[in-house]
């Protein structure tokens, strides 16, 4: 685990090269629902800068995270 | 999912800023601008962030500052033109125009917030608690500007 915040909490993901950080979110509430989906907008605004941080994908499940810390 | 900020929040770099003495100075700048080159690339592309912050720019492994948290962001070029009137932020960061509601320049209100950014990041401190008539601090900035 990375950080915890208001609406969710960051996980440091790994794969074979690469170091990611997954946010989950925990509060389904409406607000919390639309602060989300304009997040995901910005990774299809054609944002691409190396001082903004790049999004580099995003779904909405019910997630199953035994076993992560 | 997001790359990853390794070195965590600007704010806790900052808040343990008077380890750092000297430099701090060296130091203010020299991630200032960066924040300013990533903000601007969100107002060339027509976006608002309205929620710059300390704790929503990241450092990267190289102390290089990500520029996150886009929950608040609104386009206001483009197809998506549109007038931002909606309130929001966070209360020390926020302009003036903010408090007073109505209609406002999404560029603006991140200039401003950056401000307060920079001021944070030299002093350690808040410049005030919220930018309006009632704050004795904010009209003591104002009075010596």
């Amino acid at each position: 685990m990375l950080c915890e915040g208001a609406f969710g909490t960051a996980y440091l993901a790994l794969d074979d090269s690469n170091q990611a950080a997954v946010k989950v979110m925990h509060d389904l509430s409406e607000d919390c629902a639309d602060s989300f989906d304009t997040e995901i907008k910005s990774g299809q605004a054609g944002l691409n800068h190396p001082n903004v941080l790049r999004i580099i994908g995003a779904g909405r499940n019910e997630l199953c995270l035994d076993g992560v810390d | 999912m997001t790359e990853l900020a390794a070195n965590g929040e600007l704010f806790d770099l900052v808040s343990t800023a008077d380890n750092l003495n000297g430099d701090k100075m060296k130091y203010a700048r020299f991630i200032f601008k960066q924040i300013a080159d990533g903000v601007q690339h969100l107002h060339v592309k027509g976006i608002a962030h309205r929620d710059l912050k300390l704790d929503n720019c990241f450092l990267d492994e190289n102390m290089a500052i990500k520029v996150a948290d886009f929950g608040l962001m609104k386009c206001f070029a483009g197809t998506n033109a549109s007038v931002l009137k909606t309130k929001c932020g966070t209360t020390n960061y926020m302009a003036p125009e903010l408090h007073a509601g109505g209609e406002y320049d999404g560029t603006s209100v991140d200039i401003f917030a950056m401000g307060v950014m920079l001021f944070m990041m030299l002093t350690t401190m808040e410049p005030f608690h919220e930018a309006t008539s009632k704050d004795r601090w904010y009209l003591r900035l104002q009075a010596n500007a």
